[in-house]
C-alpha cells in the first residue's frame, strides 16, 4: 500500500515537472497551433484561441482571449494585419510582458513569409480593406508554412535555448513533411494545372499559385467590399471570354453574390475551408487533401 | 468652438505626420488616431413630437491612443457636441492612463473615463447598434454615458467561463455628463459627490461570438439625490459568421433608489425642452425608479442589418403638485435598418415612438423618424464584444 502511494506521488511529481518544463504557447487558429506542435513536439503545450470556422479579421477583443493569454510563454499569429482588429488590444490587456510586441514570445509568423500582393506606393481606404503589408492568407500554402515554421523555431529557441537542437531537428522533419505534402498535392492537381481560377476574396492566392493554377484575381473589386452588380457582370463576361474554370470561396463570403456570378459566367463554384479544422497531427494534411479533392471532384476527375 | 476642435485635430495629425517624416523607414506607432463624425437628421411624425426636424452634426470626436512606455498606455479624446444656436461645445472626454502589467492579473485605469457600468457605457455612442440612448440610460447615465474622474481596477479570471470583476471609485464631479451653460451650473451644484461602483461579468464564448452576463452596482452621494444606489443587470448575446453579425441580443435592466426624489429628465433627443409638452409627466418625481431595454438586431449580410428595441421606464410612487403616489410610465419602441458600407462608414434609418402614461392613463406621445450617418477616419478601430 505504502509503495503504491509512493509510486503515485512519484508519477504525479514527474508529470508536474514535465508540465512545468513545457512552454505554453497560444495560437490564433488551428493550423498555426498545428505548426507550433510540429516544431515544439512534447516540449510545448499549445492552445488554440479559435476553431477553424472563423474569419480572423472580424473577431472581437473578448475577455476569454485576454484570460487565456495571461500566462502563456508565446503567442503565435498570422500577422500582416490579419488580426489587427482585435489581437493588439487583447495582447495589451492581457498584461503579459513576454508576448508583447518586440518581446521574445511575440511570434509573428507573417514576418518570415514571402508575401504576395504587397501594395506599392501610397495606400488609403479608397482601395478597400487593403493590407499594407501584403496578403496575410498564406497558411493554406505548405511552402509558406515552412517559412512560418522557421519563425516558430526561432521563437521557441529564444525562449528555451537548451532545447535548440530538438527544435531544429523537429523543424527539419516538418520541412520535409510539408515539402512531401506539397509534392503529393501538386501531383494530384497536375491534371488540372494551369486552369484559370478566380477567388471571391484573396484567401487562396498562395494556394492557387503554389499549385500552378493561373490566378485570375478576385470577384471583389476592392478587398473586403462586396462586388456590385456591375462588377459581377463585368467579371462574369471576362471569365466566360477567358475560360475561367472555377471560382473559389469560403463560408464567410456572400453566397448570393457568388451564385449570381456563377449563373452569369457558368464557372464552377467551389467552397473551401479557410482554415484547418483543428490542430490534430493529421489536420493540416487533411485540409490540403480536402481542398484538392473538392477541385478534382468538380472537374469529375479521380482524386 | 468648432475652430478649437479643428485646431486640436490639426495639431495631432501634424505631429503624427512629422514623426513619420523624420523616420520614414520605420514602422512607427507613436500615436494612433481616430476621428469620428456623427450626423443626425430627425423628423417628427406626430403633432406632439419634440423632434428637432433638422439635419445636424451631432458630434465629432478625435481619439488618440498610444503606449506611453513599457508599462502604461494613454488615451486622450476630444469631443465637440453640437449645442444648437450656441455652436459647438468642445471638451476633453477621456484622458486617462492604464496599465495591465503593473499588478499581475489586474488592469488599472486612472484619469477621466467612461465608467465600466452597463453594456453601453463603455461603448462610444457612435458605435451603438441604435442611434439614441435607451430611456433608462438617459435618466441614469445621460445621453452619452457616465463620464467621471477616478480609478478603476479590473481583475480577470476563469477558464471555460471568463470572469471579470471591476471595482471603481470616482469623484462624482462630472458624473452628470451634461452640456451647455445652464448645465455647467448644475454640475457645480453636484460637486463633491464621490461614487463607487462594481461590475461582475461572466463571459462564455460561442464560436466567433459569445454570451455575457453582468451584475452592476453604482453607489454615491450627491447634493441632488443624497444617497443613491443604482443596481443593474445586463445580458449580451452575439452570434457571428465571418464578417456578418447574425444575431445581436442586448438586455439591460436598472433600478435606482435615492434619498431624494428626482424627475425624468428628457435629454435623449437633445432638444430644448418645451414646457408646453408633457408638462404633467415631467413634474412628477420619485425616489424609486426602474427601467430597461431589450434590443435585437439581425444581420441580413455583412452590410445590412435590421433591428428593434423596446424600452420601459417607471417612476414608482411619484409625486407632483397634482399627483401623489402616481405610477409614471414611459414606453418606447424603435425599429432600425443599418447599412455598414464598410467598417468605416455607417448609415442608419430609424422609426421610433414614445408614449407617456400616468397611473395607466395616456398623457402624450412622440413619433419620429431619424437618419444617422457615422464615418471614421484614421486607425482601424478595435472590434469589441
Amino acid at each position: 500500500m505504502t509503495s503504491r502511494i509512493f509510486l503515485s506521488l512519484l508519477t504525479l511529481s514527474l508529470s508536474l515537472t514535465l508540465q512545468a518544463a513545457r512552454l505554453k504557447v497560444a495560437a490564433t487558429v488551428p493550423e498555426v497551433a498545428w505548426l507550433v506542435k510540429q516544431v515544439g513536439g512534447d516540449r510545448v503545450e499549445v492552445m488554440t484561441l479559435n476553431s477553424g470556422n472563423v474569419d480572423l479579421h472580424f473577431l472581437e477583443a473578448r475577455i476569454d482571449y485576454i484570460v487565456k493569454l495571461r500566462n502563456v510563454d508565446a503567442l503565435c499569429y498570422s500577422g500582416l494585419g490579419l488580426e489587427e482588429g482585435w489581437l493588439p488590444k487583447v495582447v495589451q490587456r492581457a498584461g503579459n510582458m513576454q508576448i508583447m510586441l518586440g518581446k521574445p514570445g511575440n511570434c509573428n509568423l507573417g514576418l518570415g513569409v514571402e508575401v504576395l500582393n504587397r501594395p506599392k506606393g501610397m495606400v488609403d481606404r479608397s482601395m478597400g480593406h487593403i493590407h499594407p503589408q501584403g496578403n496575410p492568407h498564406y497558411t493554406s500554402d505548405p511552402l509558406s508554412m515552412i517559412k512560418a515554421a522557421d519563425i516558430v523555431k526561432k521563437t521557441l529557441v529564444g525562449l528555451k535555448k537548451e532545447d535548440e537542437e530538438f527544435f531544429q531537428s523537429q523543424f527539419i522533419k516538418l520541412e520535409s513533411y510539408l515539402k512531401k505534402l506539397h509534392q503529393e498535392i501538386r501531383l494530384k492537381l497536375s491534371k488540372i494545372k494551369n486552369r484559370k481560377v478566380l477567388s471571391y476574396h484573396s484567401e487562396f492566392n498562395y494556394w492557387v499559385e503554389s499549385y500552378q493554377f493561373e490566378n485570375m484575381g478576385m470577384l471583389e473589386d476592392k478587398p473586403g467590399m462586396p462586388p456590385s452588380a456591375g462588377r459581377i457582370a463585368k467579371v462574369a463576361k471576362l471569365a466566360k471570354e477567358q475560360g475561367v474554370g472555377v471560382i473559389l470561396y469560403t463560408d464567410f463570403n456572400n453566397h448570393t453574390l457568388v451564385s449570381k456570378f456563377q449563373s452569369l459566367s457558368q464557372t464552377k463554384m467551389i467552397k473551401l475551408p479557410a482554415h484547418a479544422e483543428n490542430s490534430e497531427p493529421d489536420s493540416y494534411r487533411q485540409w490540403q487533401l480536402l481542398m484538392a479533392k473538392r477541385l478534382l471532384d468538380e472537374f469529375n476527375l479521380k482524386f | 468652438m468648432w475652430l478649437k476642435f479643428l485646431v486640436v485635430i490639426i495639431l495631432a495629425l501634424g505631429s503624427q505626420a512629422y514623426s513619420q517624416q523624420v523616420q520614414p523607414n520605420l514602422n512607427t506607432n507613436w500615436l494612433q488616431t481616430s476621428i469620428t463624425a456623427d450626423f443626425i437628421y430627425d423628423q417628427g411624425l406626430s403633432s406632439e413630437s419634440k423632434s428637432n426636424d433638422d439635419f445636424r452634426l451631432r458630434e465629432a470626436e478625435a481619439y488618440f491612443y498610444a503606449a506611453i512606455d513599457p508599462r502604461f498606455n494613454g488615451v486622450l479624446s476630444f469631443n465637440a457636441h453640437n449645442e444648437g444656436d450656441e455652436g459647438a461645445n468642445v471638451e476633453i472626454h477621456e484622458a486617462y492612463f492604464e496599465s495591465s502589467t503593473l499588478l499581475k492579473n489586474w488592469e488599472l485605469k486612472v484619469g477621466q473615463y467612461f465608467l465600466d457600468l452597463g453594456r453601453l457605457n463603455r461603448i462610444h455612442r457612435h458605435d451603438w447598434s441604435f442611434s439614441f440612448a435607451p430611456l433608462v440610460y438617459q435618466q441614469f447615465f445621460d445621453r452619452e454615458g457616465l463620464l467621471d474622474s477616478g480609478i478603476e481596477l479590473s481583475h480577470l479570471f476563469g477558464s471555460s467561463t471568463a470572469w471579470r470583476l471591476t471595482l471603481g471609485a470616482v469623484t462624482g464631479k462630472s458624473s452628470a455628463h451634461l452640456h451647455g451653460e445652464e448645465e455647467e451650473d448644475e454640475e457645480e451644484t453636484e460637486s463633491q459627490a464621490p461614487s463607487a461602483y462594481f461590475k461582475l461579468s461572466a463571459f462564455r464564448p460561442h464560436g466567433a461570438g459569445g454570451n455575457q452576463l453582468s451584475l452592476i452596482g453604482y453607489f454615491g452621494n450627491n447634493t441632488e439625490l443624497r444617497n443613491y444606489q443604482n443596481l443593474g443587470l445586463n445580458y449580451t448575446l452575439k452570434r457571428r459568421k465571418g464578417n456578418r453579425l447574425v444575431h445581436l441580443l442586448e438586455f439591460e435592466g436598472w433600478g435606482r433608489f435615492s434619498s431624494v426624489a428626482s424627475s425624468f429628465e428628457e435629454q435623449g433627443h437633445e432638444h430644448e425642452e418645451s414646457e408646453a409638452e408633457h408638462s404633467e409627466f415631467f413634474e412628477l418625481s420619485s425616489r424609486k425608479q426602474f427601467g430597461g431595454y431589450l434590443n435585437y438586431a439581425y444581420g441580413i449580410n455583412s452590410q445590412w442589418s435590421i433591428g428593434a428595441r423596446g424600452d420601459y421606464f417607471q417612476l414608482v410612487n411619484a409625486d407632483s403638485e397634482d399627483y401623489t403616489g402616481a405610477r409614471a410610465e414611459i414606453f418606447h419602441a424603435t425599429t432600425y435598418l443599418t447599412w455598414n458600407h464598410s467598417e468605416f462608414f455607417r448609415t442608419r434609418l430609424s422609426l421610433s415612438g414614445t408614449k407617456y402614461f400616468i397611473d395607466g392613463n395616456y398623457e402624450s406621445e412622440d413619433y419620429r423618424g431619424t437618419m444617422q450617418f457615422v464615418f471614421f477616419l484614421g486607425n482601424h478601430p478595435t472590434h469589441d464584444f
